[in-house]
């Protein structure tokens, strides 16, 4: 005993890491196997989809596993922790290196190209309205490109890489906080990053992606504060402060979120009769209503738009009506056997394991206010998934992932760390259960045809962002000038405001239905009425889009007329009409790509 | 107790150093490996290890170059990337936490320092929105002046406070970690470096903008750009009510190279200006075709 406590005494400090660098190693090879599957991809080579697989499980299970192993020091735990995240926000930026393709991320990026073109904020942005309004995220990346000079997409990966390490982090020294222990704190974080957005849409540039980081972070630092005295209480407000502030100017949803939280955690906490974050509450609600009274009144019919559709549904649903088939898009392609039965599996190990959990909650932590609450939205889990029946509930259910996936990693985690005190059956017991649960989340939340990257398809998002598109918008803002008012299709209508910082006229944004300009056999009255109502300069015309239906369902936007016959993709001849209407100009022409000049027809 | 053993262990270092000059460092080794099995592993020098007897007045020095440097723009991107990532994504935050939990352990401080930072960053904007200076390069200037506030109030509070504590992560890097650590690192450039390489080959068809755009006082700006894989060269016939303006013969492309003229119309209200181009390689089949109402869509 004397030489072990010498040893410990004499040895100074130990080697940092353990099996840290090895894992990382092995997880770096597998990103090394996903670049090159996403380079087989770009040749539609069919070996490219087991590649990534094989890569992308490499990059996560290894580091997870030993994450939440039982006999991993609190240090190695948590370079494991920043090891998956950096590792897992590579996986995107490796298809897509230097460049923002996702719908949301070039919407955003119109917001940035405003900000660094003006100097100012809250400048009207035609892809996305409510963006202007929660500058947060746009506003940190213009102060990097400020400080760097380094180009909007590579400012952008790396901001968002900052918040999810910020989010990783974050979660972790919360419920490492709340459990009393380094490994459920590990094992809390980990399940986390198995929901269905962690790999690809939260580390999109959209303002969600950073707004989960500040929110990670103000609970540790609400948690951290309540429990120790060792910062100047009004220093620890201060920073809680910032940090509540940036958070409400950065994304809507995240910020309600975060105060439905904190206020449920508040309310349980009194009825425990202990002490609860009564004071942050109301630092966030009063902080919320004075942004919304300022600049956030649009988010209400923004919210609106997104929860009216599921809702209905689901009443008709309840009512007997016909739900959407799972695992099928929009334009009617199912995904494969083994797709399905991984999605399914992995939904179903989580709901068998949350039960578990939860017995677990009331046995040992039903007295702790945040556990509680933590518990009740993981028990929201299975009622996210019955919204993947409605035909607009995937994306809702989807959205409600990275929320749900809080409480439910603090649930799991308690599980993982009953069910595998020692063991090295039980080791692969959680290590089988951790794989199918990742891989699983992406296929659920990431459609199969834009996990990696190839050629062009029809109405995909980032699999529809291609030269020929981005080659078009830029054309336009060299020879047409910025700020032309353009009707286009959903993709190039973004390549259009970003690349070509044009004015593109929608329903949403303008309240004009410009799809009926497309979707017609004929241009008539009606069509010179939308025109001029619009004040639409400009069609961009991409003819791809009648080879096929869009992936996302829409060509243009939700709401837009139907193609008659049903389920037949646009008839070129629609899109070619304007050669023959008098006073229109076709002033480019790249092949599948025109644009017409409308100006004679305005009058 | 900790001051005891503190004591201890740099006397130890001391005499393993005196040891070491003496040219009798395997007997140390040796006795540590007999009373402490198993031997320590080499260790490489840390950057903890440098003693800074000031180091908050150093950073606050560093912090200040680093914000007239990505202020005004001086040096590459490559400097300005090295200096103001930290500056706007670490030091601000990192100095506000410092001063505000002294005490905090590095896992930690790291993620509030980053946290608060783009908190800042994020907040700087709304604070810059309504002066003349605006966002973009003073957000820089006025992060680093942030950070330079808060080191200051540390250093006037307690200027030996150290920068940072490392606590459980004081365990230095051994030989075999450094190499695994630098052998991710060459395996993680490499796999971006090959996605960049595979990005950017041209696996298109190929493809070729032609463009016809009324100018003012009645001309057309007329041009091609090749998007194409190999060269080309193309015939273009330019006519006004179908009657001809102008031809441009064996008009050569390289991939990427551009074309461009202008062209004078007679006036024609009501008439239409069409452009074929004809590719060499298929001159039977019109590539692009393109017309402008010469009515009234001049610009």
């Amino acid at each position: 005993v004397r030489v072990q406590q010498a040893s410990v005494a004499t040895e100074g400090p130990r080697p940092a890491g353990g099996l840290f660098f090895p894992l990382f190693l092995v997880g770096a090879v597998g990103l090394l196997v996903v670049a090159l599957a996403d380079h087989l991809a770009r040749d539609s080579s069919p070996e490219a989809e087991p590649l990534f697989w094989i890569g992308l499980l490499f990059a996560f299970v290894p580091l997870a596993v030993r994450a939440v192993g039982p006999a991993t020091s609190r240090r190695e735990r948590i370079a494991c922790l920043c090891g998956l995240v950096l590792l897992l926000s590579l996986v995107k930026p490796l298809a897509q290196p230097d460049q923002l393709t996702f719908f949301d991320e070039l919407a955003h990026w119109r917001s940035l190209i405003d900000i660094l073109r003006t100097g100012h904020l809250f400048t009207p942005n035609p892809l996305l309205s409510i963006s202007p309004s929660f500058p947060g995220l746009e506003s940190a990346t213009a102060a990097l490109i400020g400080a760097t000079g380094l180009p909007a997409p590579t400012a952008a990966a790396i901001v968002i890489a900052a918040a999810r390490l910020v989010l990783v982090l974050g979660l972790f020294l919360f419920f490492e906080l709340l459990t009393g222990t380094p490994r459920m704190g590990a094992a809390a974080a980990v399940v986390f990053m198995a929901n269905p957005r962690f790999l690809f849409f939260d580390d999109q540039f959209a303002y969600e992606s950073m707004a989960l980081g500040l929110a990670a972070l103000i609970l540790f630092l609400e948690a951290r504060r309540a429990r120790a005295d060792d910062a100047s209480p009004l220093g620890a407000w201060a920073l809680i402060a910032l940090a509540v502030l940036a958070l409400v100017v950065t994304h809507h949803v995240t910020s309600y979120a975060l105060l439905g939280f904190v206020a449920a955690w508040a309310l349980v906490a009194r009825l425990l009769r202990k002490r609860g974050p009564v004071a942050l509450a109301a630092l966030l609600a009063g902080v919320e209503l004075l942004w919304f009274a300022l600049a956030g009144r649009p988010t209400l019919e923004y919210l609106q738009g997104g929860l009216q559709p599921a809702l209905e549904q689901a009443g008709a649903l309840l009512h007997g009506g016909v739900g959407r088939r799972l695992f099928q898009a929009s334009n009617g392609q199912v995904a494969d056997v083994w797709r399905q039965a991984l999605g399914l599996a992995s939904a179903l190990l989580v709901v068998v394991a949350l039960p578990l959990g939860m017995l677990r909650v009331w046995h040992t932590r039903r007295l702790q206010a945040p556990y509680l609450v933590l518990t009740l939205s993981a028990a929201a889990y299975p009622l996210s998934l019955g919204l993947h029946l409605l035909p607009d509930g995937a994306e809702l259910a989807n959205r409600m992932a990275e929320f749900v996936f809080v409480g439910v990693g603090a649930v799991l985690a308690l599980v993982i760390d009953a069910i595998w005190p020692i063991g090295w059956v039980r080791r692969r017991v959680v290590t089988a259960w951790l794989s199918v649960v990742f891989s699983g989340g992406v296929i659920v939340g990431w459609p199969p045809q834009m996990t990696l990257p190839g050629p062009y398809l029809v109405g995909a998002d980032s699999r529809s962002v291609d030269a020929l598109g981005v080659a078009a918008a830029s054309w336009t803002r060299e020879r047409l000038g910025t700020g032309q008012r353009f009707a286009a299709d959903r993709t190039n209508r973004s390549l259009l405001g970003t690349y070509g910082a044009q004015e593109p006229v929608t329903d949403y944004g303008s309240r004009v239905v410009t799809a009926q300009l497309f979707l017609s056999p004929e241009f008539d009255d009606a069509d010179l009425a939308i025109l001029r109502q619009g004040r639409v300069r400009y069609l961009l015309v991409d003819r791809r889009l009648s080879t096929a239906l869009p992936l996302v369902g829409v060509y243009f936007e939700d709401g837009e007329p139907p193609v008659q016959p049903a389920g037949r993709p646009i008839p070129v001849a629609w899109l070619d009409k304007f050669d023959a209407v008098p006073g229109a100009s076709r002033v480019y022409d790249s092949g599948d790509i025109r644009i017409y000049d409308l100006g004679a027809l305005l009058g | 107790v900790t001051a005891t053993a503190r004591r201890r262990r740099a006397a130890r270092k001391a005499r393993a150093r005196r040891a070491a000059r003496r040219g009798t460092e395997a007997l140390v080794v040796q006795r540590r490996a007999v009373v402490l099995a198993p031997p320590a592993p080499r260790r490489l020098p840390a950057v903890a290890a440098v003693p800074l007897s000031r180091p908050w007045p150093a950073l606050g020095a560093a912090v200040a170059v680093a914000t007239l440097i990505c202020t005004t723009g001086l040096g590459g991107t490559a400097l300005r990337t090295l200096l103001g990532v930290p500056l706007t994504l670490v030091l601000p935050g990192f100095a506000l936490t410092a001063l505000v939990w002294p005490r905090l352990g590095l896992a930690e401080r790291a993620a509030v320092a980053v946290g608060v930072s783009l908190s800042l960053a994020a907040l700087s904007g709304l604070v810059l929105d309504r002066t003349p200076l605006g966002l973009g390069a003073a957000q820089p200037a006025l992060l680093g002046l942030v950070t330079l506030g808060a080191i200051a109030a540390i250093v006037r509070r307690d200027p030996s406070q150290p920068v940072a504590t490392p606590g459980e992560f004081a365990g230095r890097l051994g030989r075999r970690e450094a190499l695994l650590a630098g052998g991710a690192a060459v395996v993680l450039a490499g796999a971006l470096a090959f996605s960049a390489f595979s990005a950017a080959i041209d696996r298109g068809p190929g493809f070729t903008q032609a463009w016809l755009v009324p100018q003012s006082g009645g001309r057309l700006d007329v041009g091609l750009r090749s998007g194409e894989r190999q060269t080309e060269t193309y015939q273009l016939r330019l006519t006004a009510g179908g009657a001809p303006v102008r031809e441009w013969s064996d008009v050569r492309l390289l991939p990427g190279q551009q074309w461009s003229a202008t062209a004078a119309v007679p006036a024609a209200p009501g008439g239409t200006a069409e452009l074929v181009v004809v590719r060499d390689a298929d001159p039977t089949h019109v590539y692009r075709s393109l017309h402008v109402s010469l009515g009234g869509a001049g610009s």
